[in-house]
C-alpha cells in the first residue's frame, strides 16, 4: 500500500513538469527579469558580432557559430517564458516582454541567414535595429529590476 | 645555460598552461557581470595554488612517491578512498569539460557545429596520451598556451580607464544591480576554478615522470612561485576585457565565442584567430592534464603500475582507466549537454572537492618520515592553515549558494 501511495506521488510530481507552471506575482516578475537580461544578452552579442564583421574584423566562421549559440539561448529562454501562465496582474508585462523576445528571434534569424550570405549590406541597418530593440529590452529591465 | 632554459620552459609553459576551460569561462562571465571586483579572489587563488603545488611537487622531489600513494599510506585505505573519490570525480568532470572545450575552440574556428567535433577531439586526447612523450605534451600545450597572452594586449589595444579597473579591483566594489550571494557564488566558482585539484595531481605526479630529485626543488619552485602567478594575471585579463567591452554593452557570458568578442573589437582577425589557438591549446592541454590525472590518481592509489616514462604495455590497466574515462567524457558530452555548462558545475564541485585534496598533502609534508629536513616550515604551516580554513569555507558554502542563486542565474 505505501509503495502505491509512494508510486502515486512520484508519478504525481513528475507530472507537474509537464505541466505549465503558475506561478505568483514575484515568481512572474524574477523570471522576466531573468529573461529580459538574457534576450538583451544575445541581442547586444549579435549586433556587435554584426558591427566587428562590418568592420572586417570578424571572422565568418566565429559569427556564425556564435550566431547559432545566441539563437538557439534566445528559442530557450523565449519558450521558457511564453509557456508560463501570468498572473492577471502581469498580463501586459507578459504582452510586452513575449513581443519583444519574439522581434529579438526574428531580428536574430535574419542577421543569421545576412553573414550566411556574406550580405554586408544589409549589417549596418540589422545593427541599428538590434540596438533599438536592445534599448527597448534595457528599459523594460530597468523598469522590472 | 641548459639549467636557465629549463627553468624558462618551466615558467612559460606553466604560465600557458595555467588557464584551462574553467579559467576562460568563469573569468570571462565574472568580468561581464562584476566587472574587476572579484579579481582579488583570482590572487586568493593563485597563492592558493602556488602554495600547495609547491608542497607537493616537495613531497615527490623528496620522497620520490606520488602524492596519493602517500597519502592512503599515511593516512589509511578508507581516509585515502574518501580522497581519492571526491578528488577524482572532480577531475573527471573537468577533463569531460575540457574536451568539450576543444570541440567549441574548433567550432570556432570552422562553424562547424561543436557536437560533431567530440568524438573527433576524444579521440585525439586519447591518442596524444597514449603515444606522445610527457614532455612533448607538457611543453608544445604549454607553449601554444600562451597564445592566450592576446587578452593582454588586447586590453591594452582597448585603452581602458586604468584608474577606474584599478579602483574596482582593490575595491571590490560590486556593481549595485547584482546580489551578494551572486556575487559569493561566483567568488567560489573563481577560486574552485583557479584552485583546482588536477593541477596538483598532474604537477606532482609530473614530478615522477621527470624524475625530480631533491635538485630539483628550485626549478620546481620558479615554475610554481613565477609561472603560476603570471598564469593568474593571465586570467586577469580575461576578465579584464570582458568587463572593459562586454559589462557596458549588458552581454552576460555564456558561450566561448562571447569570451572572444573583446579580442576581435581590440585587435581585428589576426587577434581573433589567435586567441581560438590559445582557447584550443589551453583546453587541448588541461584535457591531456586532467585525463592523466584521472589515470594517475586511480592507479596510485590502487599500486598500479603508471606514467608515460614506462611503455604502455608495462601499465595497461593505467591506460586502460584513461581510455574509459574518455570514452565517459564523450558519451557525456554526445547527450547535447551544454559543454559551459559541464564547465560551471566543474569549478564549483572543485570548490566543494577542495578540502579533501589539500589537507592530506599538508599532513604529508608535515611527516619528517617522509620529508625528513624539506618538511614544511612556518611560512607553508601557516599559508597551508589558512587556506585550509578558506577552501574549507568555500567548500561548505558552495551547494547552498548554488541552490540560493539558481546556479548563478539570479
Amino acid at each position: 500500500m505505501k509503495v502505491g501511495t509512494s508510486g502515486l506521488v512520484a508519478l504525481l510530481v513528475l507530472l507537474s513538469g509537464c505541466v505549465p507552471s503558475n506561478p505568483d506575482t514575484d515568481t512572474f516578475d524574477d523570471k522576466s527579469l531573468r529573461t529580459a537580461g538574457a534576450a538583451l544578452s544575445q541581442t547586444r552579442t549579435v549586433s556587435g558580432l554584426l558591427q566587428t564583421s562590418y568592420d572586417g574584423r570578424m571572422l565568418r566562421p566565429t559569427a556564425l557559430a556564435q550566431l547559432r549559440y545566441s539563437e538557439d539561448s534566445l528559442d530557450t529562454a523565449t519558450g521558457a517564458f511564453t509557456e508560463l501562465n501570468p498572473p492577471s496582474a502581469r498580463d501586459a508585462q507578459y504582452t510586452r516582454l513575449s513581443t519583444l523576445l519574439g522581434e529579438a528571434g526574428d531580428l536574430v534569424a535574419e542577421a543569421r541567414i545576412a553573414v550566411e550570405r556574406s550580405e554586408e549590406a544589409r549589417y549596418p541597418r540589422l545593427v541599428d535595429r538590434l540596438d533599438a530593440l536592445a534599448s527597448k529590452l534595457e528599459r523594460l529591465e530597468g523598469r522590472l529590476r | 645555460m641548459k639549467k636557465l632554459f629549463a627553468v624558462a620552459l618551466g615558467i612559460l609553459t606553466a604560465i600557458g598552461g595555467f588557464v584551462d576551460i574553467g579559467d576562460l569561462v568563469t573569468n570571462a562571465t565574472v568580468g561581464s557581470r562584476f566587472g574587476l571586483s572579484l579579481a582579488w579572489v583570482v590572487v586568493l587563488g593563485v597563492v592558493g595554488i602556488a602554495v600547495f603545488a609547491e608542497m607537493s611537487g616537495r613531497v615527490v622531489a623528496v620522497s620520490g612517491r606520488p602524492t596519493f600513494d602517500i597519502v592512503r599510506e599515511r593516512l589509511g585505505p578508507r581516509v585515502g578512498l574518501v580522497n581519492l573519490f571526491g578528488s577524482m570525480a572532480v577531475t573527471l568532470l573537468t577533463y569531460t569539460a575540457e574536451i568539450g572545450g576543444i570541440a567549441l575552440a574548433l567550432e570556432l574556428g570552422t562553424s562547424v557545429w561543436s557536437y560533431f567535433w567530440i568524438p573527433f577531439t576524444a579521440a585525439a586526447v586519447w591518442v596524444v596520451l597514449w603515444r606522445a612523450k610527457f614532455n612533448l605534451l607538457e611543453n608544445a600545450f604549454g607553449l601554444l598556451g600562451l597564445a592566450l597572452l592576446v587578452f593582454g594586449v588586447a586590453l591594452w589595444q582597448l585603452g581602458p580607464d586604468w584608474g577606474q579597473l584599478w579602483h574596482t579591483a582593490s575595491t571590490a566594489a560590486k556593481p549595485s544591480p547584482e546580489p551578494w550571494p551572486t556575487y559569493w557564488y561566483y567568488a567560489v566558482a573563481l577560486f574552485g576554478a583557479a584552485m583546482t585539484p588536477y593541477e596538483v595531481f598532474f604537477f606532482s605526479s609530473g614530478g615522477i615522470e621527470e624524475k625530480w630529485s631533491p635538485a630539483s626543488i628550485p626549478t620546481m619552485r620558479s615554475n610554481v612561485l613565477i609561472g603560476f602567478p603570471l598564469g593568474g594575471t593571465l586570467s586577469i585579463s580575461i576578465a579584464a576585457c570582458a568587463a572593459v567591452v562586454l559589462l557596458p554593452a549588458g552581454i552576460e557570458v555564456e558561450s566561448l565565442g562571447q569570451v572572444a568578442l573583446p579580442v576581435a573589437v581590440a585587435l581585428g582577425q589576426l587577434g581573433l584567430a589567435v586567441a581560438i589557438l590559445g582557447f584550443f591549446a589551453a583546453t587541448f592541454g588541461a584535457a591531456c592534464a586532467t585525463g592523466l590525472s584521472v589515470g594517475y590518481s586511480i592507479a596510485q592509489y590502487l599500486g598500479w603500475t603508471w606514467g608515460k616514462s614506462v611503455r604502455p604495455r608495462d601499465a595497461a590497466r593505467f591506460h586502460a582507466v584513461v581510455l574509459l574515462s574518455t570514452l565517459l567524457a564523450a558519451l557525456v558530452l554526445l547527450t547535447t549537454i551544454d559543454p559551459i555548462l559541464v564547465t560551471e558545475f566543474s569549478v564549483v564541485f572543485s570548490a566543494i572537492a577542495l578540502p579533501l585534496t589539500y589537507l592530506p598533502i599538508l599532513i604529508v609534508a608535515n611527516d619528517p618520515s617522509y620529508m625528513g629536513r624539506h618538511k614544511n616550515g612556518a611560512l607553508a604551516n601557516t599559508l597551508g592553515s589558512i587556506y585550509l580554513v578558506i577552501v574549507l569555507a568555500a567548500s561548505l558554502a558552495a551547494i547552498p549558494l548554488m541552490i540560493w542563486t539558481k546556479v548563478g542565474t539570479t
